[in-house]
């Protein structure tokens, strides 16, 4: 049931109402801005038809805030529908074209496993199978130059056999050095697309311009993997929400936090995986920004992982490596090869499997483990009551009396802390303990996991925490702010106001962007003034070309400009913006700063190399105001306390429980429970707490 | 609270790892994680490692000890190095750095980082050649030395290491990005100490050594007791030396277990002698993967493990014996160990994957004067298991390396790949298959190129387990227009501009009688053109109807049943696996 939580505060210039909408595995959250009221709203998930959750959750919010679609200036969307396909295997019957003697480039990855001493670890089975990867014979070399000409003649024959067969619905195409040379995918591209209309084509040439062969061709498979699913679940809301009065515009969330139009997304499906992840991230960076804090970590607790973001400066570094579908049990960042490889944009979010519905177990030696494994939404944490009984993090909160016995959501789903402690019988059995001991040992536990997720994104990028603000959403975030905050040596930590639905909040606070890379790929002592330009100019027209496709009626867009430079010889490369009047001294100086801040050294005299230019055109924002902050408008007229156990081995502290819609707005000392309808947040008794005047709860340390 | 200090440790060595990892410089800690990272308590005890490459697991405790005796007193800020095969290094490539960590004014223990150097001197570029047959040819030999004393670095020694390497600026820059590792593992475990206290800090890395003995002991206790002796061979030296034995005997006691390489072949003329901490490296990670893998790698599973090598073999070589490439014999310690614990965890180890990478140094000179090197090493596949089927195109579980982009490798260098993939029939039959050999084809394109070749698995290809077969020997042969020569296991060739040298993997064992094998599975094979219609046949008795699209059952059942009555005969019944 949507609940109203904001009334008006600001007068706004805007230009309609605007949605933002974020499908997870287990709700749909729902955020509806209209001018002067914010409101939000959490359905369950429609797992077999998600534009079923996704229609009736938009008509549901938007009438509490007497509004209609018809009012609806734009609808942005995030989505875990292309990470779910990867991960259960449902995407399309896909085929892949490849240089003759490479196919099996996508099977061999780059041959590394994640895991170490463990040889009963099986490889994920790639997205083709081999008999589906067809080679033809053509060959170009780094420079460009053709060695071999296209012979597509045996190529169309063999295929000719295999579509009909074998009920094909999509077809990726990946040349060795297709990204120096892009003519012989747009042959084979264009031939594949007038035999068979029908066929879903991507080129990695397109997608990914850039060297690696594995990484483009993963990529580019990934994608048309996605791409029957996506263009047909997309076009099927696209279709559901005109009928019902939309005529605003319907955007999505890439990877990359950035949103594009709905008809980009079904051309280039594998750019949204990291969807719902990434508009938490940006609802973090833009409440950042307006509460004046450049440096903070943004963390995000779901049902079964942790997210962190490094926020610095005011932006959110951003990855052009990572992967999708891998084993989320995975511990170390330096393995990789658990899932298949993404070589596009997308902000860097380190994840470790730690949630509330991680569940909770005794290892080899008698020591507490959580995870890797989560009771997900089904059959969920026990004092859930719909089917649980192995004990997860939730139940632990419920157990040392964090989350209420009783009900969350607003009443919603009810709460039973005796099947939480039940759940935890077993365990405090076989350490001897009682429950409450096991569960504070739990949570220990869950901290120091979700602690190293924090620790990857700050202290291995050679950041101090102590001076970063801890800012934690998604249903638990408040449960662990304080206590993370503590551990990793954070003097303040904010949950912010809607941190349960804070996803949907980032759909509304994202701007609309479009990327394009130009690989460059030369020494800065062989690099002269016009190589640079002559790349930038490449980057511009490509993104006018996609302007004149996707957004024909949007005339303003500010251009951003990035160089990816490294040292030579060395393999990884460090993103610099990159100004129009930037000469290479300024960027030489620019890079060693970087890497000296980054690695805490400034990387010797080695000679530089300009890998690719990045362009970036992005969309002005609709409006400046972003989020309407007022108190709850149901009103609790008494205190409620209840025991919390704040340290193992100690008796319970009493706390006071600040209610959801209470006026009350601090500072008060801890130990205090501060409920909402979306998250419970825990203030221990050695930090202060209040609210500020957005409705974030501040916790001071 | 022990499980929060041991997640506390992990990430201190995560972190130096990751430290290490984007600033480095060269390719084989980029790419292939050449590296590891370590902290041990003050008496050189292993606490924590990071995930770097498993055959450097046990070196760590064996370099700080010695280093310890050649300091006499630490100081904060100091950084020792290491890098004496015969002084508890592995071979002169890796480079040990180790630093000290103070808590206040008390000596609390070390952070360590080791690495592998692109170039430490020596007979040919990246110091490792088969052709070395003493150590004082493989390059610089650091015994042990202070590199910085109380946070100054000493210039002389710097300049020491420059003068006698082939990258003096590669050299200093990954030293640079170990001191920055090493330097956040200090920083690390401080802020570690300070947020729990030193004692209680400490108290629980002997809790967690304790624990980690108990799992270990339980789990050892949990194999059957016996001894399980096995051998494997390496092709030969490249100096003559060939079929060189690893023999090795397995003894699991009273939650003990006893790895002796009694019956090794002697110390060998070429550089693939293993000095001892190395062997030890290779059969502990053997072992630590016959045991549940939530075992965590400190000292605690170390004292549970016993490694016994003669001294003057090949597994335990003694000075001046030359061994740059004891890479090689350490897969194939991993490949001998594991056949013996297949004996006793049969359902934790798979049959023999390729048995290590098949490298190619590649020298060109594509303009006169201008050279251009690059080192390739090719991997790999793993064997069928008990429960599991064997993988096509894998790393080797004991290094873990990745392979780099064809598309970089062809900018950077004047070759060309033609091709790059599975062959067809290369995996040991067996109810599950041994992964395929992968094979590549490069064209030279400079007028003229050396190619340096390290391969193995020749004469006698990775084993099969359990009635399994062993998979396809390894192969490199250089195509000269019309001509075909094959060349040695071990050999530097020159080559003209067209030639393509062409470099085949062995494929891995198969693990159980191939006439076991679910039919459709060896239809689904090859449909995927993993394997031949005819291989189908004669490898697992299997025939395809004429559609070529299914099984033809009556006719395959009586293949086998025919072929079975035949083996039956022809190997004698009493040696039937199904009887």
């Amino acid at each position: 049931m949507p609940v109203r939580t904001g009334g008006l505060a600001v007068p706004l210039v805007r230009t309609g109402v605007e949605v933002g909408l974020d499908i997870g595995g287990t709700f749909t959250d729902v955020v509806v801005r209209t001018e002067n009221e914010t409101v939000i709203g959490k359905v369950l998930t429609t797992p077999a038809d998600h534009s079923t959750a996704f229609v009736e959750g938009t008509l549901a919010t938007l009438a509490v805030a007497n509004s209609s679609l018809a009012q609806v200036a734009r609808i942005a969307h995030g989505t875990t529908l292309a990470t779910n396909a990867v991960l259960t295997r449902t995407g399309a019957r896909t085929a892949l074209v490849t240089t003759r003697g490479f196919r099996d480039v996508l099977e061999i990855r780059r041959l590394r496993v994640p895991v170490l001493f463990d040889l009963t670890w099986q490889k994920p089975s790639p997205l083709v199978p081999r008999r589906w990867r067809f080679e033809v014979d053509e060959r170009t070399r780094a420079d460009g130059t053709v060695v071999r000409d296209l012979d597509l003649g045996p190529l169309m024959r063999q295929m000719e056999v295999e579509v009909e067969a074998h009920g094909l619905e999509s077809v990726a195409i990946c040349l060795l050095h297709s990204y120096a040379r892009p003519e012989g995918e747009r042959v084979v591209a264009r031939a594949i697309r007038e035999r068979w209309p029908q066929l879903a084509v991507s080129a990695s040439s397109d997608l990914l311009p850039l060297p690696g062969e594995y990484e483009r061709t993963s990529t580019v498979v990934v994608n048309a993997y996605l791409l029957p699913l996506v263009r047909t679940y997309l076009s099927k809301v696209a279709v559901r929400l005109r009928d019902e009065g939309l005529a605003g515009s319907f955007e999505v969330m890439q990877s990359d936090g950035t949103l594009t139009t709905v008809t980009s997304v079904a051309d280039e499906p594998a750019r949204i995986v990291e969807s719902g992840p990434a508009a938490g991230a940006i609802a973090a960076r833009v409440e950042c920004e307006r509460l004046g804090i450049a440096n903070a970590i943004a963390l995000d607790i779901g049902g079964t992982t942790a997210k962190a973001t490094l926020i610095e400066n005011g932006s959110i570094a951003r990855t052009y490596d990572y992967e999708v579908g891998g084993d989320l049990s995975r511990r170390s960042r330096l393995l990789n090869g658990g899932g298949y490889a993404l070589a596009l944009p997308a902000l860097d979010i380190a994840e470790i499997s730690a949630g509330g519905g991680s569940i909770v177990s005794v290892g080899l030696g008698g020591t507490i483990e959580v995870g890797p494994t989560s009771a997900g939404a089904r059959p969920g944490p026990a004092c859930y009551g719909l089917g649980g009984t192995l004990p997860t993090i939730t139940d632990a909160h419920v157990v040392v009396g964090h989350l209420a016995d009783g009900q969350l959501l607003g009443g919603t789903l009810p709460v039973s802390a005796e099947r939480a402690r039940r759940a935890f019988a077993d365990i405090a059995r076989r350490l001897d303990r009682d429950a409450a001991s096991c569960a504070g040992g739990a949570l220990e536990v869950a901290d120091a996991t979700m602690l190293r997720a924090l620790r990857a994104v700050s202290v291995e990028r050679g950041r101090d925490p102590r001076g970063l603000v801890l800012v934690a959403y998604g249903g638990a975030g408040g449960l662990h702010a304080a206590r993370l905050a503590g551990a990793l040596g954070c003097r303040t930590a904010i949950v912010p106001r809607g941190a349960g639905v804070f996803s949907g909040r980032g759909l509304l606070d994202a701007l609309l962007a479009r990327e394009e890379v130009v690989s460059v790929r030369l020494p800065f002592a062989r690099l002269g003034g016009r190589d640079v330009t002559d790349a930038l100019a490449r980057g511009e027209e490509r993104i006018r070309g996609w302007m004149t496709e996707h957004l024909p009626q949007q005339r303003d867009f500010a251009l951003e400009r990035e160089a990816r430079v490294r040292q030579v010889g060395q393999w990884t490369a460090l993103s610099l913006p990159l100004e129009t009047t930037d000469d290479l001294d300024r960027l030489s100086e620019r890079f060693r700063e970087h890497h000296e801040r980054t690695y805490a050294h400034r990387g010797g005299d080695l000679p530089l190399e300009l890998v690719e230019v990045r362009v970036r055109a992005v969309r002005p924002a609709a409006s400046a105001a972003r989020w309407m902050p007022v108190a709850e408008r149901r009103a609790v007229d008494r205190p409620l306390e209840r025991d919390i156990h704040v340290f193992r081995g100690r008796p319970p502290v009493r706390a006071r429980v600040i209610p959801a819609g209470s006026p009350e707005r601090g500072p008060l000392p801890g130990p205090l429970v501060i409920e909402s309808y979306d998250t419970t947040t825990v203030v221990p008794p050695n930090a202060r707490w209040r609210r500020d005047e957005s409705g974030n709860d501040r916790i001071e340390l | 609270m022990t499980a929060v200090v041991a997640n506390g440790l992990e990430s201190v060595v995560e972190q130096m790892g990751i430290t290490l990892w984007r600033s480095a410089y060269s390719a084989l800690i980029r790419n292939a994680l050449d590296f590891a990272t370590s902290l041990c308590d003050r008496d050189g005890a292993l606490v924590a490692q990071g995930n770097g490459i498993p055959m450097n697991i046990a070196a760590v405790g064996g370099v700080v000890r010695q280093l310890s005796s050649t300091v006499s007193s630490w100081h904060e800020g100091d950084v020792a190095l290491l890098n004496d095969p015969y002084r508890g290094g592995t071979h002169l490539n890796d480079v040990f750095l180790v630093t000290p960590i103070f808590d206040r004014d008390e000596h609390a223990g070390f952070a360590v980082v080791a690495a592998h150097q692109a170039d430490v001197g020596g007979l040919v570029p990246g110091s490792m050649s088969h052709e070395a047959t003493e150590i004082y040819q493989e390059g610089l030999r650091i015994p042990g030395l202070l590199l910085q004393r109380r946070g100054v670095v000493d210039p002389q020694v710097l300049a020491l290491l420059r003068a006698n390497v082939r990258n003096p600026d590669q050299l200093v820059g990954d030293l640079e990005a170990m001191l920055a590792a090493a330097a956040i593992g200090v920083r690390e475990m401080k802020a570690l100490l300070d947020r729990f206290g030193s004692d209680v800090v400490w108290a629980h890395v002997a809790d967690l050594l304790r624990r980690t003995e108990d799992t270990t002991r339980e789990a050892i206790l949990a194999v059957p007791a016996g001894r399980y002796p096995f051998e494997d061979f390496l092709d030969d030296d490249g100096q003559g030396v060939q079929d060189i034995r690893i023999a090795v005997a397995v003894t699991v006691e009273d939650g003990h277990v006893t790895v002796d390489f009694d019956g090794s072949q002697r110390q060998v003329t070429g550089s693939l002698n293993a000095p001892l901490a190395f062997t030890r490296s290779c059969a502990l990670a053997a072992v630590k993967c016959a045991l549940p893998p939530e075992i965590r790698v400190n000292e605690g599973f170390f004292r549970c493990v016993d490694v016994v090598a003669p001294r003057g073999t090949i597994v335990n070589a003694v000075e001046p014996a030359a061994v740059g490439h004891r890479g090689l014999t350490g897969y194939r310690i991993f490949d001998a160990v594991l056949g013996a614990l297949a004996q006793a965890v049969p359902d934790r180890v798979r049959a023999a994957g390729e048995g290590g990478t098949l490298s190619c140094g590649l020298a060109a000179e594509p303009e006169p004067g201008q050279i251009v090197l690059f080192r390739q090493a090719f991997l790999g596949a793993w064997g069928g298991g008990k429960e599991q089927e064997g993988i096509d195109g894998i790393t080797n579980a004991v290094g873990n390396l990745a392979a780099p982009p064809i598309e970089m490798l062809e900018e950077r260098y004047p070759f060309l790949y033609e091709s790059y993939g599975f062959v067809p029939d290369t995996g040991g039959p067996g109810r599950h298959r041994g992964g395929l050999a992968t094979a590549a084809e490069i064209r030279t394109l400079a007028p003229h190129a050396s190619i340096n070749i390290r391969s193995d698995r020749r004469r006698h290809p990775p084993y099969g387990l359990d009635g399994g077969l062993p998979g396809a020997p390894s192969e490199v042969v250089l195509v000269h227009g019309d001509r075909s020569e094959l060349l040695p296991t071990k050999t530097i060739v020159r080559i003209d501009r067209g030639d393509v040298l062409r470099v085949q993997l062995p494929g891995a064992g198969g693990h159980g009688d191939p006439f076991l094998r679910d039919p459709s599975a060896v239809l689904e094979d090859v449909l995927e053109g993993k394997i031949t219609p005819a291989h189908a046949f004669d490898a697992y008795g299997v025939v395809l109807a004429t559609s070529g699209d299914r099984v033809d059952m009556p006719r395959t059942e009586a293949a086998r049943t025919e072929r079975r009555a035949a083996d039956r005969i022809s190997r004698g019944a009493a040696v039937d696996p199904r009887l």
